[in-house]
Formats: C-alpha cells, structure tokens, sequence
C-alpha cells in the first residue's frame, strides 16, 4: 500500500477512490483496513471506500479475516465490528457524473444509477440479487447476460455495457473484482476497465506464526508475475494508468504488528464502532475532482516496511481526531 | 462452456402459484420422441482411462488428481471370466472417502462384524501385508456402480440409468471396434437439456416453474439434507459422507445456524490425500473450508461464493443453469429469514431447506419420459443401511427407518466412536498401517 502512495503521491495531497477488496488473502488484513479507514475519518472529503465482495461477514469468514481477528485480538469483536463498518460502505461512486466507480459490475435488476441509489445498502450482502450482483459480476465476451461460475451475480456481455452507459451518459465503468495481468485491462471499446493494484497477487510470504495451511510457500517461491496499476484521472477526466510492481520484500521472518504496539487493542476496538456513526452522513455516491481510482489488496510485504515511527504518528493524529469529534 | 453462458437468465423466479407442475401429456410425448433418437455418443465429455487391477489405491488416487479425473475404469484380474465386461469396476473419489474413512476408523470393526463383510476383512488383510488393490475398493462407496451401454443407446437409455442415482456411463465404440467411446456423465446429460429448453418453446415453459412447484424429491425434506456443524471434524464430515451415501455434505454455521458451506469427496481427494500428516482429519470443518477455497481464485482473482444455493421460488432452468455454470454436482435451497438484531442492520441468515441434485432434475425428466422404477436417493439408502454395525439392528429393517437412525447418530457422531482425543489418535495411526503418508507424493 505505501508503494501504491508513493506511485500515487499520498492522501490528502492526492483524493483517492479504493474499490472494495481490503481484507482477506493475506496476514495485515486488519493493519491495511484500519489505515484506510484511519484517513478516511481524517480526511473524510479525500479518501473514498466502495464496498468489495469480500467485505462480508460469510466471506471473510472463509478467507482468513475474520481467523487474523481472532488471532490478533484474541476474540471476534474486531471482526464484527469491522463487518459491521463495512455494512455502511457505498456500493459504488460517480466521478464528475461521467466515471462510474462499482466493485464487481452490472446487474440485470438495474438499469439506472438512480435504482442504486434506492438500495437499502445497510446489511451483509446477500447471496442473490442487485446489490450482491454489483459486488460479484464480471464482464465477459457474451451477448447479454449468463450466469457467473463464481456461484454468485452475473456476466454481462459488450451490449449490456453500451446500454446501461448510454442510459446513465457514463463515459467510463471503472471496476476491479478480477486480476488484470498488465495492472488494467480495457474492454469493450474502452468502455469499461478493470483495475487492479495488488502486484504479484500469487506471492504468499508466510510468517512462521501463521496458520497450517496445506499451500505454504517460501519467500522464494515464484509469483504469477502480474503488476498492479492505479487510474489518474486528470481536472478532465483524461485517463492515464500508473503501472508498478512489488516492492522487494522483507527478510525478517518476524513482524511487529505495529498497530498493537503504537495503540491498545481495547481503543482499537473501539474504534471502528465510532468511524462507522460519524460515516452514517453519506447517504449517495459522491462526486470529486482529480481522483485516483484503485484496487486495494492486501500487499502483505507492505505493512511490515512501515517505518514505525511514521505509522504511530499517523495513528495517534486519527485517534486524537476521532476523540476531537466527539 | 462457452454455449452455456449465452443462454439468457430472462426468468430467474418464477410468479407461478404453489401447484405441482406437471408437463402436459401432448408435449411430453413430443420431447421423450425427440430423447429416444437423441444419440448419446453425442454427449460424451471425457475418455476412459483404466488402470490394472493390481495397482494400489494410492497410485490409482494420484492418477486421478494428477490427469484431473473423476473417475477410473478397473482392467479385469486375469482370473475373471473371459466373455463377460473387461472392467472389473470404476473408481472415484467418492470410492477414495469410502476408503480413507474406512482406515481410520478400523476400530470400530468386531471380528464378527468383519465375518459379515467379507470384503472389509479383505481390506484389512490387505492392509496389513501393506497393499491395497484397488480392485477391492472399486465402488466400495456404493454410489459407482459400472454401466455399461451399447454404442447406440439414446438419451433415454441415459435417463433411465441416471435416475438411479448413477453418476455416469460407459458407452461402447461403434463395431466392430471392441473399444470403449467414453464416459457420458449427468452433468453432460443436464447440460444437453439446458441447451434444448432454448430450441424448444413448450420444454422452456416447463423449465420456468419453480422448484417448489415440481415434484422433487429432497425439497423441504430438512432431514434430506446431511449437514455437520462447522466445529466438527473432517474426519466426521467423511464418515458422514461415507456413512450417508452421499457425495457432499452442507457445513452449518454455529453461531447463526446459516449455511456457511459445503464439503464434498473430491475436496477430500484434493485435500486430505497429499497431506503430509494425520492432523488434517482432526482439522475442524471451519478451517477445512478455507483450505478448500484458497487456491480458488488464487492467482486470477476469481474468488467464488462459499456455498452454491437457490431458492424454492428459483425456477428449474435457473437452477440446472446454476448447476452447470459453477460446475458443481448439487446446489443448496435455501429460505430466506432475516434475523433482526438489537444493534444495526438485520442480517439475513441462510436457512437450509433442502437441496437438488443434477440426478434429481434427471429423475424428472425421467419421470415426464415415463421411464419407471425412479428413485434417485436408492443408493443412499442402501449405502446407509449396509453401513449400519455392531449396535444396530439387523439389516432387515426398512432402509428408510434405518437412514433417518443413523442419520441422527451420525449428527452427533458420538455414536460409536468413543470420545476423547485417544481415540483419534489411535484412529489416526491406523491410517499409518496402511502406509498412506509416505507413499503418497507432495502436489
């Protein structure tokens, strides 16, 4: 994640828009969404969340949220409450009405931004409909619509794209949900693109603390090689994709999870229950000027080069602001 | 399945009232007209590969993993009657479970349990010289029988034996060729009707009703539906199985009694055989599930839904459209209750209902065809009651009894296991005599 600021320029110099995807698959799960949610809180107008498939209770009960709370925290109240801040995430984002911002694609229950709007977005997603089919489906080389074999929403070909941009007088879908080997991939005329910012997706570094899992592989290992990229758009929404791959990694097979050391876990708990009152104020997808669009996902090498100095500081400037607000 | 795709989701739920559907005569006759000419060579979708009937289950277990089979055909022992079948059997991992669960559990087997069945003892024996031919544990799940139908068989031919809650056939070569085309399995079956509901207008109403509406077997019957609980082991998830006669089994979330997954024999396949330890069978269910789904979308990113379900007012095309777009062999039905909590937003609990399998919807279609004698849940129940051992009745009771018996035994799975972490262990070394750690190879 620090490499995805550092490509990006760092919030609040830079407004950021992440889709979705901030937990699961990886071991700082709990580090990189409270970081996002921390400057979210600090810098409410320049950090945007969109909901992912995996911010979901049933979901991150499979892969390994909510077993990195229990871990970390000794109980499941950091999970709960963490899923219950992601009950409240908007479903998607506009940007200047032209750039439609949605974790996963299209639903054949929705055909106007409007109907979006009108979802009573407040609950774990569900395993059928508009709102779940926004955060599962993927665009495919069809016509019309199929069912997905992820089990859950659907895949929708070129002419339902067309349609529901021209309905909706959207120049761009921006979305993520699958791994693009270039960082991005255009399809459709450039109409819709995916997005993805999680560099080298396969590499697992696996600290010796962790889990027995059948599918361990050492710091050696070789990766699937993708890189990652974030969208820039410019005062005109003129589009350029910033490519990187992984930053090298940590030798040190130990991680000092900083958040505990610079925080209590007790006000840690806390926490998420205070960010989720104060982010009850978004009701609708919102509009910003000179935005960077990503995907975020857990870049496990990351978190551990924090330099410690720098994550406490910005930890206790969030916490002192959230005390400030109430 | 590229074809599979484009098929349009138009009626995902039926409006339909709560009647039993049933075809009308007139088209009925003109889709089983359409199904006896329907050659079934055409839906062949894998070859067959056999294996000797000597060769260790092992190595027949890392030929299926490791050529992505699902299922092996057996050579005949050079002692077998000549003129007859050249296959002994078939072998797949629902035969695996059957045998793994048989290993670590051998304990529970009393000499007089072992006079009684004479093939266990055989096992056993076997084991102990330190080889298992797979040719002992050929269909030992009782699920996999070996069919075998001549070149120009047609669909209907298929639908009859499907609609025994077979799985798949083999099919003969055109003479004078004494080959084998291949194996033709129901999932090929239920996608060819998928594709028909498009070319013919009265089959694509038929398929908008929805389940509730159609005679199906396992719907709103929760005590069809074998389920463990997900603290439970996987060594209780392949007992179950084994015990059940079933291929998969729905994980119960503890918390909220929603359905969180499922597990089947082919995760257990996957999974369980390359481990390097015995660990993996005390592992509880909840864990079991995430090793499952990691690999899933690991380097393409395309996570699945951890647990494949429709609703009663799903409608029939849907579900088999389901069925073949997730590649899975059975979905979930599940009824919504939303579960009101004192704090936030209500969270909607999945509740377990029932489930439909592919050989269900081909027992309907076997039934509109007026094929006779179909009952697709008859190899569970003989499965279940054969399995019954020392404290059960004796099995001549009614199969039916004796399942729902041993259904609510194998709940708790205390039965007839002691409980106490000895137990397993000792169960699990058993596992050791049958030197199935070290012969089998890292993935």
């Amino acid at each position: 994640m620090m490499e995805l600021f550092k490509v990006g320029g760092s919030c609040p110099d830079t407004n950021y828009l992440f889709m979705g995807d901030f937990v699961d698959r990886g071991f700082y799960s709990v580090e990189t969404f409270l970081l996002l949610l921390a400057l979210k809180v600090r810098y409410p107008e320049r950090m945007t969340l969109i909901r992912g498939n995996h911010e979901s209770r049933q979901i991150t009960q499979v892969y390994g949220f909510y077993d990195e709370c229990q871990r970390k925290y000794g109980s499941s109240n950091v999970w709960r409450w963490c899923c219950e801040v992601f009950d409240y995430l908007a479903l998607g984002a506009i940007v200047d009405g032209r750039v439609f911002c949605v974790h996963g694609g299209l639903s054949p229950n929705l055909q106007g931004i409007d109907q979006i709007r009108g979802i009573d977005r407040k609950q774990e997603v569900p395993h059928d409909g508009p709102m779940c089919d926004l955060l599962w489906s993927d665009p495919d080389d069809i016509t019309g619509w199929g069912l997905s074999p992820r089990g859950a929403g659907f895949l929708f070909g070129a002419d339902i794209t067309k349609a529901f941009a021209h309905h909706n007088a959207l120049d761009l879908i921006a979305r993520a949900h699958q791994l693009a080997m270039e960082g991005y991939k255009l399809m459709f005329e450039n109409l819709i693109v995916t997005v993805w910012s999680a560099p080298n997706y396969c590499y697992r570094w696996v600290p010796i603390s962790c889990i027995p899992c059948s599918r361990t592989e050492d710091s050696s290992s070789t990766s699937c090689g993708n890189v990652a990229s974030i969208l820039e758009l410019d005062e005109h929404l003129g589009q350029e994709y910033k490519v990187f791959s992984h930053a090298p990694p940590v030798s040190s097979p130990f991680v000092s999870y900083w958040l505990k050391l610079s925080v209590s876990p007790r006000m840690y708990a806390q926490y998420p229950q205070n960010v989720h009152r104060r982010t009850i104020s978004y009701d609708s997808p919102w509009s910003c000027r000179y935005i960077h669009l990503c995907f975020f996902f857990v870049p496990i090498d990351y978190c551990s080069r924090i330099p410690s100095t720098v994550a406490s500081a910005h930890h206790r400037l969030c916490i002192t602001k959230v005390m400030y607000y109430y | 399945m590229s074809l599979s795709k484009r098929l349009s989701v138009s009626s995902i739920r039926s409006e339909s009232p709560l009647v039993f559907a049933a075809a009308p005569n007139a088209d009925a006759e003109e889709w089983t007209k359409t199904w006896q000419t329907t050659l079934a060579r055409d839906l062949i979708d894998s070859p067959v590969v056999s294996v000797d009937a000597e060769t260790t289950v092992e190595d027949a277990c890392e030929l299926l993993l490791s050529k992505d089979l699902v299922c092996l055909a057996i050579n005949n022992r050079p002692t077998s009657v000549p003129g007859g079948s050249p296959f002994d059997g078939l072998f797949d991992f629902s035969d695996v479970n059957a045998f793994l669960t048989l290993a670590a559990t051998r304990h529970r087997w009393s000499a007089e349990e072992l006079r009684e069945n004479p093939r266990i003892d055989e096992i056993f024996t076997a084991a102990k010289a330190g080889k298992v031919p797979v040719h002992l544990v050929s269909n030992l799940s009782e699920k996999n029988p070996l069919v075998i139908l001549p070149h120009n068989a047609a669909i209907v031919s298929l639908l009859s034996v499907f609609s025994t809650g077979t799985h798949r056939v083999v099919l003969r070569a055109t003479p004078p060729s004494t080959d084998f085309a291949g194996f033709v399995s129901d999932r090929s079956l239920l996608s060819w009707f998928t594709n028909q509901a498009h070319e013919t207008s009265t089959l694509h109403t038929f398929l908008s009703n929805s389940l509730s509406s159609l005679n199906l077997p396992s719907l709103y019957i929760y005590s069809a539906v074998v389920a463990a609980k997900a603290s439970e082991s996987v060594l209780d998830a392949m007992k179950l199985m084994s015990d059940q006669g079933v291929s998969s089994i729905a994980v119960i979330e503890e918390e909220t009694g929603g359905l969180l997954s499922a597990v089947s024999v082919t995760d257990v396949g996957k999974v369980v055989v390359p481990s390097q330890s015995n660990q993996i069978l005390s592992t509880p269910l909840k864990q079991f599930i995430s090793m499952i789904k990691e690999p899933v979308g690991s380097t393409d990113g395309a996570d699945r839904y951890p647990v494949y379900s429709v609703l009663p007012s799903s409608t029939l095309l849907y579900t088999m459209q389901k069925l073949i777009a997730t590649d899975s062999h059975r979905l979930f039905v599940t009824d919504e209750s939303q579960v009101q909590s004192p704090y936030f937003a209500p969270s909607p609990t999945t509740t377990l209902c029932g489930i439909v399998s592919i050989v269900d919807i081909l027992s309907l279609f076997a039934r509109v065809a007026n094929i006779p004698d179909v009952d697709p849940t008859r190899m569970r129940h003989r499965r279940a009651s054969s399995t019954s051992t020392s404290s059960s009745p004796p099995s001549g009771r009614s199969p039916e009894h004796s399942f729902l018996r041993s259904r609510s035994s194998s709940r708790t799975s205390l039965g007839r296991v002691p409980a106490g972490t000895n137990s397993l262990r000792n169960s699990v070394s058993s596992l050791d005599s049958f030197q199935w750690a070290e012969r089998v190879p890292r993935p």
